[in-house]
């Protein structure tokens, strides 16, 4: 090893197969480059024959490394396996110490065991992950809440600088996305319903129903949507990479309480974020259905504007704003839970913004649910 | 192997320099690395340690001269050439760099996985060889995470070594080891280089570890941005030109920059 490899080739010579004493003349450079072919070689032919006596003849050989003392272990392994005799000859004695590195003659030590892992283990496991992240979530809402309040009584100790850029990063370089987003299924729901109308003769009525359906429901839940992918996975990662370089750790040791620190400016980005974006959702999404409007159905701009606003009650954008709040409470909460219990490994972080993306998605349609029902019982 | 080709050098820098976003940090370093030394490269922090050694292993372009490995350039190589020489070199770096979501074993095997043909009973067998010399025999089916710093590295090591490389860089082998850790690893590199003839260029700035192991040491000076010593680290702290270097070396407290 402490000299290049003179040859940059292995040779593998046999005698004496199928007799008792199997013969193998091992030759040149003995690296994890040349080896493969004599390594196939040689060992099927130990194990085929099965020899009393196994000589390997090494005193052609210039180099060896790793590799190479790997397979004078194999060959030796094979035989002491089967209770027969192996001999090592000829191999100069430099490259020797090499196989007294590896301790070759040495019999592997026992692995060391791993603690052991049965199905019960693994559920006790499962349920106490979900309760711990249950607590936690809990948690997390009172903290916020005891943030929150500390906030009103003290609002000059809220990080506002930081506020505004998390709000500028969430809300407004979020506008575009929203935008496409919501014109499309503006248009796309305009298109849809505009054969079944015509077909009761009932066009004009699109107008109400695009300005309902964007008001009450489709702008808050997008705009929700795309605030949980953009903005939820960012907080998560974000605040994850922070756990992980142990920069939480460090807040919390200097005093400063990380949820005050970290979670309260994303909340109140959110809850002020969220209705803005929701806003210019239902502009764009209205915009969007009265393209199709005006272009396929022949109503006037002029025309479907006035339908839509004499269509809408203000207790259906007060509403439609009011989920938006919560939506983006949940945003904001669920990334930042996620990204302060983010484990620390190399997947620690990718796992906690997925995690953040899944459960912001599955609590927004669940609280629209609810929303669904409390109006409906209303009469809202 | 002639007599000559044994004197040349491994490593060979000339008149290197290294630039960062315009600002020059390293500049007139010229230094050789022969064939089974253990070469310490230290200085202050912030003088180009790991700079200078990530240079040495192809991560960043010299911002003039030159660096030979094995007499050949990394950076005028190309493709399969380079490839080549970065097969001869093994490198640990100071986060132990292990794949986390990989066992111990896995992660010694993987080199030889992508860069050799072996048959799949072979690699496993060298990796387990690998593991065994840096003493981790047992632990093959742990992860990173649940062995101690200690044994990272040791890990991180047997990952190196899984191609044979001759020549082996480590960059802070012992930072966030206790001194006793830090010893048995300083133990297990002159164990290599001693009986692999391993050659190795090790970054590092724990005097405890450099004066143990180092047959070597080229000193880096923050403030010149070049490298103002080099040589046997005692005859350098004890009859060294530099006042500067001896006083590093020597580490007397009472006289350093920071108070001056």
């Amino acid at each position: 090893m402490s000299e290049s490899p003179a040859t940059d080739r292995a040779e593998l010579r046999i005698e004496g197969k199928g007799t008792p004493r199997l013969l193998l003349l091992l030759e040149g450079s003995l690296s994890h480059m040349t080896l493969p072919a004599v390594w196939k070689e040689a060992t099927r032919v130990v194990r085929e024959s099965k020899p009393a006596t196994l000589v390997v003849e090494a005193s052609g050989v210039d180099y060896l490394d790793g590799s190479g003392a790997a397979l004078i272990y194999e060959l030796r392994r094979l035989q002491i396996l089967r209770g027969a005799t192996f001999s090592l000859e000829g191999l100069a004695p430099s490259l020797a110490t090499l196989l007294e590195v590896f301790h070759i003659g040495r019999e592997p030590k026992a692995r060391t065991p791993r603690p052991p892992r049965s199905l019960v283990v693994e559920i006790g496991e499962f349920a106490l992950t979900v309760f711990h992240d249950a607590r936690s979530g809990i948690a997390l809402v009172g903290e916020s809440l005891l943030g929150f309040l500390h906030a009103l009584r003290h609002p000059g100790q809220v990080r506002w600088k930081d506020t505004l850029v998390v709000a500028e990063k969430s809300g407004v370089n979020s506008l575009p996305v929203t935008a496409l987003v919501s014109m499309l299924v503006g248009l796309i729901i305009a298109y849809q319903s505009s054969a079944p109308l015509r077909s009761f003769g009932a066009e004009i009525y699109i107008a109400d129903m695009i300005g309902i359906s964007m008001v009450r429901e489709l702008g808050p839940l997008m705009a929700a949507i795309v605030l949980a992918a953009r903005t939820g996975s960012a907080y998560a990662a974000e605040i994850g990479a922070m756990t992980v370089n142990e920069e939480v750790d460090a807040l919390t040791t200097m005093g400063l309480d990380p949820v005050r620190f970290l979670a309260i400016p994303r909340l109140l980005a959110g809850i002020v974020m969220a209705p803005c974006v929701t806003i210019f959702a239902i502009l764009v999404g209205v915009f969007g259905g009265g393209i199709v409007a005006t272009l396929s159905l022949g109503l006037t701009p002029r025309f479907f504007v006035d339908r839509v606003l004499d269509t809408l009650a203000t207790w259906d954008l007060v509403g439609g704003l009011l989920k938006s709040i919560v939506f983006g409470i949940i945003v904001a909460a669920v990334g930042c839970h996620r990204g302060l219990e983010t484990r620390r490994n190399a997947s620690g972080v990718g796992d906690a913004a997925t995690s953040a993306v899944v459960t912001c998605l599955v609590l927004i349609i669940a609280t629209d649910g609810v929303f669904a029902v409390v109006f409906f019982t209303l009469g809202i | 192997m002639t007599v000559e080709s044994a004197r040349s050098p491994i490593v060979a820098v000339e008149n290197f320099a290294a630039a960062y976003g315009g600002e020059i940090i390293l500049h007139d370093v010229s230094f050789t690395v022969q064939e089974g030394e253990i070469l310490v490269i230290l200085g202050d922090s912030g003088s180009g340690k790991s700079t200078l050694l990530k240079h040495m292993i192809g991560l960043y372009r010299p911002a003039s001269g030159r660096i030979l490995i094995e007499g050949r350039d990394l950076w005028q190589a190309r493709g399969r050439e380079r490839l080549e020489i970065l097969r001869k070199i093994g490198v640990t770096y100071q986060g132990s760099a292990l794949f986390g979501a990989m066992t111990l074993l896995q992660n010694t095997r993987l080199p030889l996985e992508e860069s050799s043909a072996l048959p799949e009973e072979a690699i496993d067998l060298v990796a387990r060889l690998k593991l065994r010399i840096v003493g981790l025999e047992g632990y093959e089916d742990y992860f990173p995470s649940e062995v101690s710093g200690g044994m990272q590295k040791r890990a991180a090591l047997a990952r190196a070594l899984a191609l044979d490389p001759r020549l082996i860089f480590l960059d802070e082998p012992s930072a966030g080891l206790d001194p006793l850790t830090s010893a048995s690893l300083d133990q297990l590199l002159m164990d290599l280089a001693g009986t692999l003839g391993l050659t190795f260029v090790v970054v590092s700035h724990e005097l405890a570890s450099i004066f143990a192991i180092a047959t070597r040491v080229i000193v880096l000076d923050r403030e010149r941005k070049t490298m103002v010593a080099q040589g046997d680290p005692c005859e350098l702290r004890d009859h060294g030109k530099d006042e500067w270097v001896r006083r590093f070396l020597g580490r007397d407290g009472r006289k350093s920059r920071i108070d001056a």
